[in-house]
């Protein structure tokens, strides 16, 4: 009798935990970079809306668009009948607020920095009942982020200037996760400086600092190669100016241990000249 | 008989810069007085002075025996109207100009009053341009724009008329036909002060010319004894003769 | 005749909001829209037979009502604001941003956005007060700018307001250049737009509105002497001054409450009174009560078109404004002021 008793609560406690903690059903992203980890940690089936920028994996194209990051179609979005709402806190915040006053679950993530990114994935899968395999994720990014540094171990730091965009110059600086991935890769960004996260640069400074690599990520190399002032860079003299696909770069996404593998190859192959 | 408008040891000065010095002077009712002098003599201000749009730095000017101050500005609305040099012209209607005149004879949520209408219809008949009571402001020549000012001053129903420089820029029928319609209004006992640029103008209609210079009262008194070439000569800088006009024995200046 | 007129009014605009409910990015039968709103009315909801979703009604009660509402009343506060500017700077091309108003609003919601809501002191649900703050802030320092011998002189007035608005604006520049924070949200609400907008602002900008509107009808009266010049004005009894700044107060608070919830929507303030002017001539009290529901329904229905022309892409209503707005002026100026018959 005890023991049926026992049973019994035991079961309806777990039965009641499961009521609780039910795992949302239908969930839009806010940002590239989160329906990216959301596909990730294995939900993708269960996201209901995306941004027009979403386009990694390749299924989060055919979910329903309801506004790219900065204007967000909110009648779209109710009509999607979202359980959760995830949005990215670098973005834009007025969203958000907007739609918890209209009764929206929303969930809001915003690393900044390699260890955010991982921490992040844990708590998106745990948000969205996928807490092991958000664990799992971060173990393995801890794992190939430790594996790839050992591998960007290398008498000297090759200067380096990362280009965000042309006009303005823009690049990058310390507290974003894109000057610690040239770090990690055993660089030294020649912004490295600044008083901001994405700073505006002097195209003086960078001709004075004389980057010995340049990496581009916006689709310009024919319009940089043709620079006439920045010829005489040792990264132009050397033809180090290399295009990459700036989605590797500016997702906080396991991908960027991708964007910082091919930065460790392209500082080996400028380290062996 | 008290005086209608006096100023005793007014004087006026605008940053520092003296305008007007120690003015006197005395307006009667049933009067049409012209104030005459070169540019920068301070005739405007004067007129300016008369209706408290400014306030004199020295001496008081009195309206019914009554300092300026001592008036709301409401009433003194009713005792005095102006019709200044300049006027913007905003698509208002004519008869919806003219009526603006009525204003200080309304009600805060006023509406024109039958009076009001009346009146109204009155001023603009007298000055011809109850023709163009639809018409919009904007619209009209520089003449008709000048009479639907006239009508407007005129419908404010005062016993003070100030005008400065009513007649400049407009041909002469039109000068004339004001000078005589500003002689009607005396007649009904309103006190008229025009400044006017042009002398025989004065000579023709003012009963008293007041005559400025620098700011200061030169001299005053009839157009005949006031309009003497060697007057003329010392605040113009001009030699002119002086006729006589055959019927009315008023001045005539030419060069 | 003025009772008929009034209804043909109330009864454009009920149909503009009507219809303006109806449509949207997700496609809501007539009846259903009509079916949830009359949900809602007491008294009648017991004749309504609920059966729609709730994320329906959510988008037509709580999405789209409080939208079109707030556009009909920033459209009308932003029009009369626009006739008292253009009142009392007797200046047919003042718009209601000529003296600050919008550049001090942009710095406030900057400001905002930089201090106070990163540090979790206020949520980003108060940037409309920092936008109006900002706003009054700027509008105050160039009426003081533009005092020339203690008198408030039209000129002088625009001529500050040009100078106060190009550093202000120089300011948020620098601001969003630096990018200490991310100013995203500064660019998109200086983009103005009702998108996203809630009951919440329309509780926010409707008092201001309707006292400010109360306000400009009582002063329709002297603003319509004030026209003729300061020395006719002041001849007629008008205490010059003290109308001058009050005008450009209510002015100033409708216009900041506006553009506080709504960001610069520009053109509308210009335009409509401008354009009302020409129909229906410069009688203040007729031209306030036009510019009122001819701004409101203006703005309703460019803000319908902004949010439905492309869906489900939203465009800016500035655009739409200026698309609509610009050629129609033009139409007026060809056809000239002429005579006009009541």
């Amino acid at each position: 009798m005890k023991k049926t008793i026992m049973i019994i609560l035991v079961l309806a406690f777990a039965l009641s935990i499961g009521v609780v903690q039910a795992a949302p059903e239908r969930i839009v992203s806010l940002a590239p970079s989160i329906t990216e980890n959301l596909f990730a940690l294995g939900v993708g089936d269960r996201v209901v809306g995306v941004t027009s920028w979403c386009d990694y994996p390749e299924e989060a194209r055919q979910r329903t668009v309801i506004g790219d990051a900065i204007n967000l179609n909110i009648e779209l979005l109710l009509s999607l009948e979202p359980d959760l709402i995830v949005g990215d806190s670098t973005l834009v915040q007025s969203h958000l607020e907007r739609l918890e006053a209209l009764g929206l679950s929303t969930f809001i993530i915003g690393p900044s920095t390699i260890a955010e990114v991982e921490k992040s994935l844990i708590d998106l899968g745990e948000a969205v009942g996928a807490k092991e395999r958000g664990e799992e994720l971060a173990l393995a990014m801890q794992t190939r982020l430790e594996e790839l540094t050992k591998r960007a171990q290398r008498p000297e730091r090759a200067r380096v200037f990362l280009e965000i965009w042309n006009e303005p110059l823009m690049t990058v600086g310390p507290g974003s996760f894109m000057d610690e991935l040239i770090v990690l890769a055993g660089g030294e960004n020649i912004a490295g400086d600044s008083p901001t996260p994405w700073p505006v640069f002097s195209e003086e400074l960078v001709i004075e600092r004389d980057p010995e690599v340049v990496i581009l990520t916006s689709f310009n190399l024919e319009e940089a190669l043709s620079r006439s002032a920045w010829q005489v860079t040792t990264a132009m003299q050397n033809g180090d100016v290399y295009e990459v696909n700036p989605d590797l770069y500016s997702r906080t996404t396991p991908r960027l241990l991708d964007a910082l593998a091919e930065l460790i190859d392209i500082l080996d192959l400028v380290a062996t000249k | 008989m008290v005086d209608k408008i006096r100023l005793e040891g007014v004087s006026y000065s605008y940053e520092r810069e003296s305008v007007l010095k120690n003015i006197n002077l005395r307006l009667q009712p049933s009067r049409f007085y012209g104030i005459v002098g070169p540019n920068g003599a301070g005739k405007s201000t004067l007129l300016k002075l008369m209706d408290a749009y400014l306030k004199p730095q020295q001496g008081i000017v009195f309206l019914n025996d009554r300092s300026l101050a001592t008036y709301s500005l409401s009433d003194l609305a009713r005792e005095i109207a102006m019709v200044p040099q300049h006027s913007h012209y905003f698509p208002f209607t004519v008869e919806e100009m003219v009526l603006l005149g009525r204003t200080p004879f309304y009600t805060r949520l006023g509406k024109p009053s039958e009076a009001d209408l009346e009146i109204a219809k009155e001023v603009m008949e007298v000055t011809g341009i109850r023709h163009l009571a639809h018409r919009l402001v904007s619209d009209l020549s520089g003449g008709e724009r000048q009479r639907a000012t006239l009508a407007r001053a005129f419908a404010q129903r005062t016993g003070v008329l100030l005008l400065d420089e009513p007649t400049t820029h407009l041909d002469l029928e039109y000068q004339i036909n004001t000078c005589r319609l500003l002689k009607d209004r005396v007649e009904e006992g309103v006190t008229v002060v025009a400044v006017l640029h042009d002398l025989n103008l004065v000579a023709s209609f003012c009963d008293h010319v007041f005559v400025l210079d620098k700011g200061n009262l030169i001299t005053e008194g009839v157009p005949t004894k006031v309009f003497t070439p060697d007057l003329i000569e010392e605040v113009f800088h001009v030699s002119i003769a002086r006729l006589h006009h055959p019927v009315s024995g008023r001045p005539i200046i030419v060069p | 005749m003025k009772l008929r007129k009034v209804s043909a009014i109330v009864i454009l605009i009920v149909a503009v909001v009507l219809v303006a409910t109806a449509v949207g990015s997700v496609h809501i039968p007539l009846m259903e829209v009509l079916g949830i709103l009359t949900s809602k009315m007491p008294g009648l909801s017991a004749f309504v037979h609920r059966d729609w979703s709730k994320a329906r009604e959510v988008i037509v009660l709580n999405v789209r009502l409080p939208r079109v509402l707030l556009a009909l009343v920033v459209g009308g506060g932003l029009s009369v604001s626009g006739v008292l500017f253009q009142g009392s700077l007797r200046n047919p091309l003042a718009d209601p941003f000529i003296i600050g108003v919008s550049a001090g609003a942009s710095l406030g919601a900057a400001t905002g956005l930089l201090f106070f809501i990163p540090q979790g002191l206020v949520g980003i649900g108060a940037l409309p007060l920092f936008a109006f703050v900002g706003a009054m802030l700027a509008t105050w320092t160039v009426s003081r700018l533009g005092k020339q011998r203690g008198r408030l002189e039209p000129t002088s007035l625009i001529l500050a307001g040009v100078a106060v608005s190009a550093v202000l604006t120089a300011i948020v520049s620098l601001l969003m250049v630096l990018r200490i924070q991310n100013l995203q949200d500064v660019y998109i609400w200086l983009m103005g737009s009702l998108s996203g907008r809630g009951w919440q602002h329309l509780a926010v900008a409707t008092p201001y509105v309707a006292i400010g509107v109360v306000l400009a009808l009582w002063l329709a009266k002297d603003l319509n002497v004030y026209l003729l010049g300061e020395e006719a004005a002041h001849s007629l009894g008008i205490d010059v001054q003290r109308l001058q700044s009050l005008v450009l107060i209510i002015g100033s608070l409708v216009a900041a409450a506006c553009v506080s919830v709504s960001g610069v929507i520009g053109f509308v303030g210009l335009m409509v009174p401008h354009a009302l002017r020409l129909i229906v001539g410069a009688e203040h009290r007729r031209l306030i009560l036009h510019s009122i529901w001819v701004g409101a329904v203006f703005l309703l229905v460019t803000d319908t078109l902004a949010r439905t022309a492309l869906s489900p892409t939203e465009l800016p209503v500035g655009i739409i404004t200026a698309c609509v707005g610009g050629p129609f002026f033009i139409f007026l100026m060809k056809r000239g002021s002429g005579y006009y018959g009541r």
